[in-house]
Parts: C-alpha cells; structure tokens; sequence
C-alpha cells in the first residue's frame, strides 16, 4: 500500500541577515534532510524541543511555507509541483488545527463565518444551505447551533479548539496537521479535546500528524512516534516502543526528563548538560555530539548519522547503535 | 509532630471589578511544615497563584485581602506595616515566578540585580556582595559566574534566567520559597534540570517550597504534601502518594483521571462542564453543578473539612458523616 503523505530529503532554512549593512548573512537551519511517510489511517507523533523544526515541518507539508529543498508527496502527487488550481484541490484533502486557540480565530468573525469560510472558498455552498453544513459541523465538535452568531472571546480555550477542529473538518479532508492542538489547554479540558480527536478519526477515517511536546500526550494518542533535534528526526517507531525503550541517547534523555504523573512510576533521569545549540551553527557530525552523555567515537564529532533500521519500524540515526 | 513555618487562616482574598466582586480565595487554610514541599494543584483560574501573592501581599490592584490570618513563625503577616513586609519578602519569603523574561529587569545586568537583592537585606559591602552572588551562581550551575554576572538578562536562555531567579531568591536563605510555575515556560529536559537544582538546593538550605504548578507529573516527581484547588478553595489536602493512589474528591479523581495514561490506552476520564463563574459562585459547594455525586446537600452547604486517614483531608459532604 502506498503511503497517504510522503516526505521526501525536505529541508527549509530561513535566512538571517545580520552584520554591518546586512553583509553577512546566514540560515536558520529550520528542517535538515527529513524523510518519513505516514499512512492511510495512522497518527504519527512528531515531538521535539523548542525550536526543533517540528511546526516548520507541519507547515511545509500543508505548503503553507515553501520548502528550500525536498519534495512532499500526497496520495503520490508532488505537492510542490503543483499549479494553483491543482494545489487549491489538494488542499481541500488537507486540514491544519493550530496551536493556541486565541490567535488562530480571527477576532471580528462570527463563529458562522469562521467555520463556513473554508466552504465559501471552495465549494458552491451558499445561505441555508452553508448554515445547514456549518450547524453539522459544529454539532460533530459537540457545540450547539447557537453558537453561530457569536464571536471567539466568548468562548473558552476548550471551546475556540473545537471551534478549530470544526473549521478544519469542514472540507471532509483526509489528513490534518494538529500543531500541539492541546498545549494551551488545562488537563481536563485537554482530556475532552484528546477524546473528540480520537472519536473523530474513527469516525471520519481520518490520518493525523500530532505535533506536540508533551510526550505523555503524544505516547497516549499517536501510533508512531518521530523525535526530533535540531531538524533532523533522530529516532522513529511504534509509539510505545520508543516511549518505553528509546535508543538514541537525546530521546532517552527527552523521554527520561518527562516527569510521570504516577508517584510508583518515576524513572531514573538522563540529565542533559547545557543547551540546545543554535540552529544557525549546527555543530559538525551527529549534532547531538556537543551534548551526549554517551559519545565515545570520533566519529561522531565527523559524520552525520543516517536513520538505520533496528526493528521493524524503528529507526535510529546514532553510530553507536 | 513536625514544626509549622507558615500557616493561613481562612484566608480571603477578593477582586473588586465592574462587573462586581470575584471571590478569588473563599476562607482557604493552609499550613505549610518546616523543609516540606508542598504542591498547590489546581486549573487556570481557580486561585493558586493568587494564593502566593496574598502570603507575601502583593496582590495586584483591584484586588485585596479582605479577612484571615496568615501566620509566619508565630507572627501574623497581614498586620505588619509596608516596612516590615518588605524586609520579609526575598529575605524570608522569597518567589520565583513563572516567566523568567519579564521578571527579570532587562536594563540591568543579572549581577546588579542579584548584589541589590543581597545588599537590600543584609548589611555587606559591595564586594562582598559581589562574592556571594558570584558563589550562589555557582551553586544554581552557571557557567563562568564572574561573566555571567556582567550579562543582561537577554543574553542568556530561558533555563539560565530562571537559574538566576533561583539564584537571587535563595540568596538570603530564606526559610520558604514560593515557585509559581517554575518550569511552564522551559523545555522538559531543562525543567528536569531546574526540578533538579530546586530539589538540591532545598536539601542543602533547609528551606520548605510552595510549588504551584497544574503539571502532576511534577507534583509525583518532587513533592511531599499536595493540596488540590477548585474555584478559589481546597477541596483535597495529602500526602503525594495518598493522592495518586486514594483520591477522594470527585474533582480530584476528575483531574487524575483526564491526565493520559503511559500504560494504557483507551477514553480519557473528563469532568463534565467548566469551571464555575467566580463573580457568581454556586452556592454549597462550588463543584456540585460538575460533580458525578452531588446530593442535595451539596447546593445548600459548602462542606466542611473531613479526615479520611492521617494527613488526608477531604472537603466533601460524602465523607462528612
């Protein structure tokens, strides 16, 4: 079976310029040669630090910023090769939910209008009709009719993510990019928004990229685990696998430093020294180097390390495994 | 039995707004033993970081401390003078805040304002000072104090800032640290090493914290005592483990329940509902509208304080019989 979305060696630096008279300038070293697929069906967790690369991946999927290099493909279409129209079409398969519920619904909308854009834009919906298709909506995400005509600061976090997922679902997509969909979010209400994520995909048939730095979140929801460094996936495979038995020595350490909320469950913590090195001066080698706790080989220091296979599914770049 | 630092005595703290008047704190109570740990738990809004502010009065404008008591060895805080609170706040009481950015002067460097902090409250000279700011670095882990000390807050990342708040707030040794959400703002494997330092530093200066966080993992990770809030009260007062294994509170079983689990998968627990308007709480218990057990009882009369077990309080009408 082919894979739904596939990546494809995707890299995406942002230019700096710095200097006197902006002579010099640099790149932001955002994704480093990424590859991975995901698959009909599957929730693929990408986590990571701040700052790793996880968002810039999310967003160069959905091409809402143009990758530097690499190619992303969709239901086996090269998504970058795209023409406009062609692209808006793609798109539609595409939902997106963003991160903080209170700066991604535009303040002056009307919930109805908010929901209901994605419909104007791209199908021939109108009036009733539309109102109809945005009730539906709204009563998948468990809100009720009345709040068609009311706008975002009425409502609560929990409420403006639901108010989020239904404007994602409105074009029955295939594949939604959830951009840490829980992280704004109080642990009860992030409970209610968890369940609705995993009731709709079964529902819908859905596949979803969850992108997350809360790995207690990503190892409940996802099948499959990415973690990343400095913009580089550094380990993949099943979630419980990687959550239980990483084998690279920053997930170890990532895993390790998350605290368990279970008093008889804490685990024995891998302390990093120092911190995340600038993307803009990624250091030689594995870029890992400057800071793991078990590097011996000089090669480290030399060559990067590709993703090997040590299982089914689960892929390590480190030398030393 | 162990020795009381700080107890509070039906503490209230209200807001004072157009709308009417926020009953941010309801009569709480609280006591916190000498080189304890105690963690507030509880979700946005529901009053943990205003009870903080109200130990070390200084809850912002339009709010005040409206009737309690709040005993610190032996004495009563809220009838010093302006004078006296302020040589008991960063030399007996001190507090390191969530966002170590902005509680940081960005106009001067961290050296001045750690030497101003330790010339404040003791009587030393320049150079003195100089010295035990330079050794206090050493003892939060910073790099190359006598250079760091020159540095602007903007020079240094998240997990140094927050280093050289713990630094300043411990410099006088105070007997109680207050940490309003030390490490929200830091990447999981630097909030390990600031939960870390916190933990070491406490061991070595004998002094008791009051952490407030809504992250139970690090509840389970570093405390001793827990206390969980609703709506501006304590519902549940225990030891960690007591907590994690025997909830009694319907909210707090709610709150335990919606956290993802790491063993198994399956529907998250939610608590139905959202938290109640403070402007207009219902009467009884603030829960009853959410809760699962609610009797009649419940909307009259706010419930009392109920022992289940040794150190285990539960303010509940189903275990005051």
């Amino acid at each position: 079976m082919s894979p739904l979305v596939e990546v494809k060696n995707l890299r995406k630096y942002f230019p700096v310029i710095r200097g006197f008279w902006q002579r010099r300038k640099e790149y932001v070293k955002a994704v480093e040669d990424v590859s991975f697929s995901i698959q009909q069906g599957e929730t693929v967790g990408l986590v990571g630090e701040s700052g790793c690369g996880k968002t810039t991946i999310g967003r160069t999927i959905l091409r809402l910023i143009a990758p530097t290099a690499g190619e992303v493909f969709f239901k086996k279409r090269s998504l970058f090769a795209l023409e406009d129209e062609e692209l808006r079409k793609t798109r539609k398969m595409m939902g997106v939910v963003f991160q903080d519920p209170y700066t991604s619904l535009n303040p002056r909308m009307n919930i109805q209008s908010i929901v209901g854009e994605p419909l104007r834009t791209h199908s021939n919906l109108k009036g009733l009709e539309l109102q109809e298709r945005v009730v539906g909506l709204l009563g998948q995400v468990g809100l009720k009719e009345d709040t068609l005509y009311r706008y975002p600061h009425e409502f609560s976090g929990g409420q403006r993510q639901r108010i989020g997922i239904a404007r994602a679902l409105a074009l029955d997509p295939e594949f939604i990019v959830l951009d840490e969909p829980t992280s704004a979010l109080d642990v009860s209400v992030q409970a209610q928004v968890l369940n609705l994520i995993i009731e709709l995909q079964k529902k819908l048939n859905l596949t979803y990229l969850f992108i997350s730095h809360d790995l207690i979140v990503v190892n409940y929801i996802t099948d499959r685990i990415m973690v990343m460094y400095l913009g580089r996936i550094v380990e993949t495979g099943p979630a419980n696998t990687i959550f239980n038995h990483p084998l690279h020595p920053y997930a170890k350490a990532l895993i390790s430093a998350v605290p368990i909320p279970d008093v008889h469950q804490q685990r024995k913590e891998v302390l990093l020294q120092g911190n995340v090195p600038s993307p803009i001066n990624v250091p030689s080698g594995c870029s890992f180097h400057t800071r793991c706790p078990e590097m011996k080989n000089e090669i480290c220091k030399r060559e990067v390390p590709s993703l090997k296979k040590v299982d089914e599914e689960h892929f390590v770049a480190c030398h030393l495994v | 039995m162990r020795e009381i630092l700080l107890e509070v005595k039906e503490l209230e703290t209200h807001f004072f707004i157009y709308e009417g008047i926020v009953r941010t704190l309801n009569k709480i109570d609280l006591t916190i033993y000498k080189e304890e740990t105690l963690g507030i738990v509880g979700e946005t809004g529901c009053g943990k970081s205003v009870t903080a502010l109200s130990i070390l009065r200084l809850v912002p404008s339009p709010g005040k401390i409206v009737g309690g008591k709040i005993f610190f060895e032996g004495q009563n805080l809220l009838k010093k003078k302006k004078e006296e609170m302020r040589k008991i706040r960063g030399s007996k009481i001190s507090m390191i805040f969530q966002n170590p950015t902005s509680s940081l002067n960005p106009v001067f460097t961290v050296g001045d304002q750690l030497t101003a902090v330790i010339k404040n409250h003791q009587k030393v000279s320049k150079e003195e000072a100089q010295k035990r700011a330079i050794e206090m670095f050493k003892q939060v882990g910073l790099p190359d104090p006598r250079r760091t000390l020159q540095k602007y807050p903007h020079e240094l990342s998240g997990g140094m800032q927050q280093r050289i708040m713990i630094a300043a707030a411990l410099s006088c040794e105070p007997s109680l640290l207050i940490a309003d959400e030390p490490t929200t703002a830091l990447d999981v494997t630097i909030q390990a090493q600031i939960l870390n330092l916190m933990e070491g530093l406490k061991e070595k200066l004998k002094t008791s914290i009051l952490l407030i966080t809504h992250n139970l993992g690090i509840i389970a990770k570093i405390c001793d005592r827990v206390a969980i809030m609703y709506a501006g009260e304590f519902v549940e007062e225990a030891s960690v483990e007591e907590i994690f294994e025997n909830p009694k509170h319907p909210y707090s079983k709610g709150l335990l329940g919606s956290i993802p689990k790491t063993t198994q998968k399956g529907e998250l627990k939610t608590i139905k509902g959202t938290v109640c308007d403070l402007l207009n709480p219902p009467s009884g218990c603030r829960f009853h509208a959410r809760c699962p057990s609610s009797m009649e009882i419940c909307q009259k009369e706010r419930p009392g304080q109920a022992k289940v077990e040794k150190n285990h309080f539960v303010f509940c009408h189903l275990y005051n019989s």
